[in-house]
């Protein structure tokens, strides 16, 4: 089978420029000198607390819980950050270039100039993921992280880098511009990672039924993190809830585990126990179950999260890519929604030759 | 040449919001034709080019290429037509060999021909020693001549050529001359677009004029002079002592007009055809006279082109 022309030249020369090793070098310097500081800060902080109490938080598992997820945390922000960067420019700059024309003209299909946009730009980020893998598999040896988690989270950050590839790829396909390419990108990065979660603190404040604002663990649904990535990734490494497991209070997931704790009908206590840090192990977390239906309130009510966000996900790389090879088709396939009015600038074409 | 005809173009429209491109524009193309596209900027020469390759649709009118609908069937339009634009698009850090093979791997060439064929247009275009160059670095003309070769990639039977001179020196304009004429000994069609009317004369086997997005004029060179003029100007050069008989061969048997006789020629106009001048010279030599000169003085492209069209605005 031969590989897709596209994915085979773009991959020849975004390898052959000096930056990629350049970049890949800085990349996990970053990632590495990251997760060490957060180490050493760690650390630091168990020891001006001593060794009992807040201090067992030295315990090699919690602190192996705090860079696993902090890490993850910011390899998904970059990845937020660099797939617009490097996706958006796909179509775009070879319509700037005057190739496009020339792959238009090519005996590849509209699908297959997009796959192939979306696969190389997708092997640089993949590459950038894969070779933070071993970063993030560091917590696994202090403990407090188990492996499954950490590929769940990679696997989180995968679908995420896809999903905002293929918006990218899509902006790029239709935008006249580099300029306008690049925006509407990050607009879409910043609509999922950010706006996904205006939406829900209005969500929690001010619809939440009976008046109960900021309320209590009712079960209900957060329809507006559904395609949120963070929360797919807490969801993916934390769900399903358990008394003992799960979300560890005082880490960056607590605050999104809390969310899914309430839609599952419990409500995390707010306090950390010390009894249970001993041993720590995943633990550290109190729950007090408020059960709002019937059997056993630890059993899930509601699916995970992270399955309905990849459900989303997959509907928009689908819909997106759709768009974006219709965008890079020639000749133009027919408008989608015809305007019915004649504009004042002069008649809608006719198209007559449907009848010739 | 003239096996059939291979485009169809028949009273096509493209209108760009109120600007109308192409206005009931009507063409035919025959096979293994040289066919000049002449007009002036903006008279719908790339937007025809375009519909014709499949670039971009149409708003009416009927198209076809070897007989498919470029709307309805692109692909089976672009395995019969090569196209160059009048621009060069360029990749950063490929070579003159990875750039063609690239665009033969998209124009489904098998991965196992591909060098053959890379080496090959190479040669055709003579850069064979900038196999390994950037082409990033190569001159304009070298980039025109490696355009060529991509629009060959796929062995078309229709080469498409949207200014292809454009910004050429001579030496370059003449190189490229060459190859086209050298396209033309293999069989392919060509459809050449210019505005640097001597860049078409003496290659193009006919003709397309057009005007504010009309086909003001179609047909073959010769065809075209001869409805514009009514007649050819011809200069007969022969022994002295036989011009007389020329003359009254030329005036009784030919419909020659206007014939002035110099010392050691006659000048005339001959009415019709290439096929009438090809009888009439026929006749002479039949009748014994010994043509020593028979030169067709053509009008050239410009003085056609401008009688058509009318001075610019």
């Amino acid at each position: 089978m031969n590989m897709n022309p596209v994915l085979s030249r773009e991959i020849r020369q975004r390898f052959r420029r000096g930056r990629a090793p350049v970049f890949f070098t800085v990349w996990l310097l970053v990632v590495g000198a990251f997760t060490y500081l957060i180490y050493l800060a760690g650390r630091a902080f168990a020891q001006s607390f001593g060794n009992f109490g807040v201090g067992s938080f030295a315990s090699s598992a919690a602190l192996g819980r705090m860079m696993f997820e902090l890490t993850a945390i910011l390899i998904m922000t970059a990845v937020l950050f660099i797939v617009p960067g490097v996706m958006a420019l796909s179509v775009v700059s070879e319509r700037e270039r005057l190739t496009l024309k020339l792959l238009q003209i090519s005996q590849l299909r509209p699908w297959q100039i997009v796959a192939g946009k979306l696969s190389s730009g997708l092997a640089y980020v993949l590459l950038l993921i894969v070779a933070a893998g071993p970063v993030l598999l560091l917590p696994v040896i202090l403990g407090g992280v188990g492996i499954g988690e950490v590929f769940a989270a990679l696997g989180i950050t995968l679908v995420t880098a896809i999903t905002l590839g293929s918006i990218s790829v899509w902006m790029s396909a239709r935008a006249k511009t580099t300029r306008g390419a690049v925006a509407g990108s990050y607009v879409w990065a910043f609509v999922l990672a950010v706006g996904t979660l205006i939406v829900l603190v209005a969500e929690v404040l001010l619809i939440q039924p009976g008046g109960r604002a900021g309320g209590g663990p009712d079960g209900r649904e957060f329809y507006s993190v559904w395609p949120n990535p963070y929360v797919a990734m807490v969801s993916a490494v934390n769900e399903p809830v358990e008394a003992q497991g799960g979300v560890l209070f005082g880490t960056p997931f607590t605050t999104a585990g809390e969310l899914l704790a309430r839609r599952q009908g419990e409500v995390i206590f707010g306090g950390f126990d010390v009894a249970a840090t001993e041993p720590f192990g995943r633990g550290g977390v109190v729950f007090e179950e408020q059960a709002i239906g019937q059997g056993d309130p630890r059993d899930l009510r509601r699916g995970p999260i992270w399955i309905r966000t990849v459900i989303i996900d997959l509907i928009i790389i689908g819909l997106t890519s759709w768009f974006a090879a219709r965008a890079v088709a020639a000749p133009e396939p027919p408008r989608l929604l015809r305007r019915r009015h004649a504009t004042r600038a002069g008649p809608v074409p006719e198209v007559s030759d449907a009848v010739a | 040449m003239g096996l059939g005809v291979i485009i169809e173009f028949e009273g096509v429209t493209k209108r760009y919001g109120s600007v109308a491109a192409l206005d009931d524009a009507t063409l035919t193309i025959e096979e293994g034709s040289i066919t000049g596209l002449i007009g002036p900027n903006g008279a719908g020469k790339t937007t025809s080019m375009e519909i014709i390759a499949s670039l971009i649709g149409r708003d009416g009118g009927r198209v076809r290429v070897g007989g498919h609908d470029p709307r309805e069937n692109p692909r089976g339009v672009r395995s019969l037509v090569g196209y160059m634009p009048d621009f060069f698009g360029v990749y950063e850090n490929l070579v003159s060999r990875e750039y063609l093979d690239f665009f033969a791997a998209a124009s489904g060439v098998a991965s196992k021909a591909r060098p053959r064929v890379v080496a090959d247009l190479l040669a055709l275009v003579d850069l064979e020693g900038k196999a390994d160059a950037d082409v990033n670095g190569l001159s304009r003309g070298m980039k025109q001549r490696l355009s060529l070769a991509r629009a060959l990639v796929h062995d078309p039977d229709v080469l498409i050529l949207d200014e292809p001179a454009s910004g050429l020196d001579p030496r370059a304009r003449v190189h490229l001359r060459e190859l086209i004429a050298e396209l033309a000994r293999m069989n392919k069609t060509v459809l050449i677009s210019s505005h640097i009317l001597a860049e078409l004369q003496g290659i193009c086997s006919h003709l397309a004029i057009v005007d504010n997005g009309k086909v003001v004029v179609e047909g073959s060179v010769r065809d075209i002079r001869v409805a514009l003029q009514g007649s050819t100007l011809v200069v007969l050069r022969a022994p002295h002592n036989q011009l007389e008989t020329a003359e009254g061969l030329l005036r009784e048997r030919s419909g020659a007009q206007d014939l002035v006789v110099e010392r050691d020629h006659i000048a005339m106009r001959i009415p019709g055809t290439e096929d009438d001048l090809a009888s009439v010279l026929a006749m002479l030599v039949g009748e014994g006279v010994a043509v020593w000169e028979w030169r067709v003085e053509s009008a050239g492209l410009e003085e056609l082109f401008l009688q058509l069209t009318g001075p610019s605005e």
